[in-house]
């Protein structure tokens, strides 16, 4: 990478490093340096290396080779987490660390308890942490359990414990995944005005308009190697997707096929009357939601994370029972239905958290596969599960879907987050689907796979069946559903047709409810 | 065949070797310290667990409890669940067994009549904690801990009283002739009888249904993602229902096991704590039926031959538990051991 004319300078420096799981080299030979005062983007597919490079840096990877200078000073082979956040560095890691039954203040100080005598010291604690969050233009109740916040109270959260550690190198894994567009905006305001201040941003994601609109150096890696560095005012969409994934430019600046035609009159799959629902608590979190969705419509569903989106894919897929109203599927009432019933009916969902609904990370790539198909008799001979032939169909699956891995009976944990991600939507969406069920499906993707993801639906959808798809990638949505609906507080309100629809509108009807 | 090799090839069999190893080492050095030469008590344990006919037969009678309350702890284990009631399904599950067997004569079938009770009455005991957990949410272990109080005692002021049989001994009255299963070959004073064989044929069961039926696939999802499985159409409630009654009755199987094939009866002593011995069988095999038929036939060597080591070197029986609790500790440490070994010798290659 050439080095910037201005004065920035160089303060994490990493040269050579390579690091192997068993048979694959995640990294081999990656050079990479963070500058002071600027946000430094790492981009690539998926399993590309970045959040390996990333744990290197942390310490929670040690990288078999190469060298780690972090201030000038040269990082020996025992860099733990513990020595990185010594060194100031700090890392907002995809999947957050937090104590949820612990208050904001309680998971700040976490670890680095300031002491009166053998007392932590709340008071001391209070206000310098009310300083930080001044700092940081946010409001957060201190002492409110973690359970009880927003994604994006959350993250900002993980962003004063990581300054009240005093870390001087922020790394953010992914930060925006699950944001809205106002959030999204306020964010990167933030990591600008840490920059500004002369702290260091590393920032790894998948949203190329994100980093060419907020970085200020972007390292792209591809198979473990650096491929290219760019700075500012070289990037533009053209040369990042290049480095990134040469051979998929072409599928990605063709224009994407047409919306399938929905015929108006078609009986609907799914139809929506007046849906209530509360959860455990007792809390309300759907209002009185109706839709219909016919074959081969795809619905948009945006909103703020935590406005009922998950609460409306579990109701319609039969995890709870709607507390009144009605769901009708394909004609008949399914109201008190069970999810393993409406699954026969061709009802699959792409769960929002893989991890937390969707598949069984310690298990092998063909039990990840069966699940939800374990009663098939197809895979069953004599009562016994046919393993060769499940396995004949993971490695069709693995290329079909162009999911980086070899041995079907691998763990999944083998994998890199974004070819699990791929390993479940092939599982449901090769399942011969009526109603897709897809939250945030492209979680994790880079932007090949996502596009690829869209296709299979629209695919799907041109066949008849029907997609709800929520997701809180508003271009997303733009582009690929016929109508979009904002979920607000519970509340689902219709935005119209998708086509006289633009991000700003739906931003609106997402934090306000209305788009006055 | 393929599959059981790949499922015991990687880490956890490494582990559990280290950990036998481990605490046999801290055996040998608690050994030599109360002054015995540990090469001769390993000896000892060897000659008096498979130094002859009778000592095998011995070692293979004495590992049967033991399969069936690893088999127990296992199962429950692998639906995230921890069945510690394990002494208490055996108990109601022996006694159950005992009275079926002394009041019902079905002629040869009436063994498999007692297992069938003492398998209804494990699962029925098992429903107790399980129910209060999943449906008031108190921990299946607190439950499963006061029904083992019950159980016991229940048991011993039963067969002390309304059902003793005679006054000399704490036992009920004796099982029809065809309660008993049958033996195969007895030398010396052993007898080896098919219930040995029972057990091996019901870990054989437990390996088919966890591994290649779509109930044990549904209860190892449950245990270890309950979201995804939930998701997936599985029922998670009623899997680890129907996996803890499982887990009674296969407690409540060793009871009726030692009943028809060591006892003739429900005696007050019939189980030394073989339902919390589970626990150790059960981490020792990883949870897997072929590990537990493995580790219970380790420790039921070791018991067997502690009377040898009693008579010829005075160490006390006791020291069988010892080497449980140390193995317990030590498997916690085998992990980090192998990782580190591993390391090492991935540097030097």
């Amino acid at each position: 990478m050439r080095l910037p004319e201005t004065g920035l300078q160089p303060v994490a420096v990493m040269t050579g490093i390579h690091k192997r799981f068993g048979e694959t080299e995640a990294l081999c030979g990656v050079d990479f340096t963070a500058y002071s005062g600027s946000i430094n983007a790492v981009i690539g597919e998926n399993g590309a290396g970045k959040t390996t490079l990333m744990k290197v840096l942390f310490g929670l990877l040690h990288s078999d080779s190469g060298d780690v200078v972090v201030n000038s000073r040269r990082i020996a082979g025992s860099h733990s987490a513990r020595r990185a956040i010594g060194l100031g560095i700090g890392m907002l890691q995809q999947h957050f660390s937090l104590v949820h039954s612990f208050s904001s203040l309680e998971n700040i100080i976490l670890g680095c308890e300031p002491v009166k005598g053998i007392q932590i010291d709340r008071r001391q604690a209070r206000k310098k942490l009310e300083e930080i969050l001044t700092e940081l233009g946010g409001v957060v109740d201190l002492e409110k359990p973690i359970a009880g916040l927003s994604v994006s109270e959350r993250q900002l959260v993980e962003i004063a414990r990581m300054l009240f550690t005093g870390a001087e190198i922020l790394i953010f894994d992914e930060p925006t995944a699950t944001l809205a567009p106002q959030e999204i905006e306020n964010l990167y305001r933030l990591l600008r005005r840490l920059a500004d201040e002369g702290k260091t941003i590393i920032l790894i994601t998948h949203r190329l308009r994100e980093v060419i609109k907020y970085a200020d150096f972007v390292t792209v890696l591809r198979r473990g190697r650096v491929t290219a560095g760019f700075e500012r005012k070289e990037m533009s969409e053209e040369h990042l997707i290049g480095a990134i994934v040469p051979e998929a430019a072409a599928l990605l600046a063709k224009k994407g096929r047409e919306l399938p035609h929905v015929d108006e009159r078609a009986d609907p799959v799914l139809e929506l009357k007046g849906v209530d629902c509360t959860d455990l608590a007792g809390r309300t979190t759907l209002r009185g939601v109706s839709f219909s969705l016919r074959p081969g419509e795809i619905l948009g569903i945006a909103g703020v994370t935590g406005s009922g989106q998950k609460e409306l894919a579990e109701v319609v897929i039969g995890l709870h029972p709607p507390l009144s109203g009605s769901i009708i599927l394909s004609g008949g009432e399914v109201n008190r239905m069970n999810a393993r019933d409406r699954r026969k009916l061709g009802v699959v969902y792409i769960p929002e958290d893989r991890f937390a609904d969707g598949v069984i990370p310690p298990f092998s790539l063909v039990l990840n596969r069966l699940l939800g198909d374990h009663r098939l008799p197809h895979f069953r001979r004599r009562g016994s599960y046919r393993l060769n032939l499940l396995r004949e169909d993971v490695r069709e699956k693995i290329g079909n879907y162009h999911i980086d891995a070899g041995d079907p009976d691998a763990t999944l944990t083998s994998l890199s987050g974004g070819n699990q991600q791929k390993l479940m939507l092939a599982r449901e969406l090769d399942r011969e689907p009526r109603l897709i069920v897809a939250h945030n499906p492209t979680r994790g993707l880079d932007v090949v796979a996502a596009r690829r993801c869209y296709e299979r639906l629209l695919e799907l959808a041109s066949q008849g069946d029907a997609v709800l798809l929520i997701s809180t990638e508003l271009e997303d949505l733009l582009s690929y559903a016929h109508r979009i609906a904002v979920l607000f507080a519970g509340k689902l309100i219709d935005a119209g047709a998708s086509s006289e629809l633009d991000a700003r509108k739906i931003g609106l009807l997402m934090t306000r409810g209305s788009a006055a | 065949m393929k599959d059981i090799l790949r499922q015991l090839r990687s880490g956890p069999l490494i582990d559990s070797l280290i950990a036998v190893l481990l605490a046999a080492a801290v055996l040998s050095i608690v050994v030599a310290a109360i002054g015995h030469n540990p090469i001769t008590v390993l000896s000892l344990f060897i000659c008096g667990g498979v130094g002859d006919l009778e000592s095998i037969y011995g070692t293979l009678m004495s590992s049967m409890p033991l399969i069936f309350s690893g088999l127990s702890l296992a199962l429950a284990f692998r639906a995230g669940l921890f069945n510690i009631g394990g002494e208490g399904q055996l108990f109601v599950g022996g006694f159950a067994a005992a009275l079926a067997g002394h009041y019902l004569n079905l002629g040869s079938m009436t063994v498999v009549l007692m297992m069938a009770v003492a398998a209804a009455a494990g699962f029925a005991w098992a429903m107790v904690p399980i129910a209060i957990r999943l449906y008031r949410g108190a921990h299946e272990v607190i439950g499963c801990i006061m029904m083992n109080y019950i159980a016991i005692n229940l048991c011993l002021w039963l067969v002390r009283g309304p059902f003793r049989a005679e006054a000399s001994t704490e036992k009920t009255p004796p099982i029809q002739p065809g309660g008993w299963w049958p033996t195969l070959d007895t030398v010396g004073a052993t007898d080896f009888n098919a219930a040995f064989f029972i057990s091996l044929i019901i870990a054989v069961l437990v390996y088919w249904m966890l591994f290649r039926l779509p109930f044990g696939f549904e209860l190892r999802a449950a245990g270890a993602n309950p979201g995804a499985a939930a998701a997936s159409g599985i029922n998670v409630r009623s899997t680890l229902i129907l996996t803890f009654g499982l887990s009674g009755a296969l407690a409540g199987l060793g009871g009726a096991a030692e009943v028809s094939g060591v006892f003739g009866s429900f005696y007050s002593q019939f189980s030394p704590g073989y339902g919390f011995d589970g626990i150790t069988v059960a981490l020792l095999g990883r949870n897997h039926p072929v590990g537990v038929v493995a580790a219970a036939l380790l420790f039921g060597m070791m018991r067997n031959a502690s009377k040898l080591l009693q008579f010829e070197a005075e160490i006390s029986a006791d020291i069988i538990f010892l080497f449980q609790g140390i193995v317990i500790i030590a498997l916690l440490a085998a992990r980090p051991i192998r990782r580190a070994v591993a390391a090492r010798l991935a540097g030097r290659a």
